[in-house]
């Protein structure tokens, strides 16, 4: 009788008509992003093309961090002291995702990737790495036992543009 | 369905089907319905950039009962949580058919959050204690434990139109 009076109730109550509107608006995102996402393939491509005369040299004192190893233009490094933030995490159904992040000197994003199955895929090259972490880790748990290589190419086009190209591979 | 990633129909479907019912999840969180609104954006805007495939509508519904849990477990511990302010409103606001409903509203919204939520898990969305133990992640003799002061609460509250069940 309880559950018949609660659910009488609450029938009333629901969201407003401009909360439902904002909901249903997302669906312009997708399309949005889907395009935005065939011209990052394009530059991506064009960016490995130009890579090997373009690549900016790093520091070579590599070192773990964790379980996971970066290479920075093909030299291994601490990733902190490059202003790199990987972080690798396990969803709940058991998928492996890492989230990588990389800054310039000035702290300023270059790029954001994420590996695995996650809608985060969508932005890489312009995402934001923390803002990346907030709307998709809530269900993931931390892979302390990740063992990992992220190998990245840090690249300034002949127009001085920067391209930050990324691959994770799982040992 | 089965091996696609959410159209734009089933996504339409999705929140027509489930949005009063995620709001109200949200609500019984927040106790505040520009809070709640804010969190269905989100557990929507996360059910739009999942790429995986869904079974079938009862999968979708549930992932999404999931997430809306975590979703405002989480909002309500974030700094970025912007109002405080109760639902003095929600008389006018939701035209409720019976002064009574109006009673069980306000007194469910005046229970510490961590009973509303159990309460309202369990009498709208009939999840039985060992569900909402799950979703919650809390253990069963909590869930038992939040249940039975909501319902001594609520008979205070409402007397006679609350029974002890």
């Amino acid at each position: 009788m309880n559950k018949e009076y609660y659910k009488s109730a609450f029938s009333m109550v629901c969201p407003s008509e401009e909360a439902i509107e904002r909901v249903l608006s997302m669906t312009e995102t997708r399309k949005k992003t889907f395009r935005h996402k065939g011209l990052i393939i394009v530059l991506a491509v064009i960016a490995a093309l130009i890579c090997g005369t373009f690549t900016v040299n790093a520091a070579t004192d590599g070192k773990l961090f964790g379980n996971i190893r970066v290479v920075l233009n093909g030299e291994e490094v601490n990733p902190e002291e490059h202003n790199i933030k990987c972080k690798a995490y396990v969803d709940d159904e058991g998928n492996k995702i890492a989230i990588v992040g990389t800054y310039d000197s000035n702290g300023n994003l270059q790029g954001a990737c994420a590996s695995g199955s996650i809608g985060a895929f969508n932005k890489i090259h312009d995402g934001n790495y923390d803002k990346l972490l907030e709307e998709n880790v809530d269900s993931f748990s931390e892979d302390k036992d990740a063992d990992l290589d992220v190998n990245i190419d840090d690249t300034t086009t002949e127009t001085g543009g920067h391209c930050t190209n990324v691959q994770m591979d799982y040992k | 369905m089965g091996g696609e990633i959410v159209t734009e129909c089933e996504f339409i479907d999705a929140v027509k089907r489930n949005n009063q019912r995620l709001f109200l999840i949200a609500l019984s969180f927040t106790h505040n319905d520009k809070d709640s609104e804010d969190i269905l954006q989100n557990v929507f805007l996360k059910l739009w950039k999942y790429q995986k495939p869904f079974e079938d509508t009862a999968h979708i519904d549930k992932w999404l009962t999931r997430v809306c849990v975590n979703e405002s477990k989480n909002y309500i511990k974030s700094p970025f949580r912007k109002r405080s302010v109760p639902l003095e409103d929600a008389k006018e606001k939701y035209s409720f058919d019976y002064e009574c409903d109006y009673d069980l509203f306000k007194a469910v919204m005046s229970l510490p959050k961590k009973q509303s939520t159990v309460i309202h898990l369990f009498y709208y969305e009939d999840l039985s204690v060992k569900e909402i133990a799950d979703v919650l992640k809390i253990k069963e003799s909590a869930v038992k434990t939040r249940l039975h002061r909501a319902r001594t609460q609520l008979k205070q509250l409402l007397g006679d139109e609350w029974n002890n069940e």
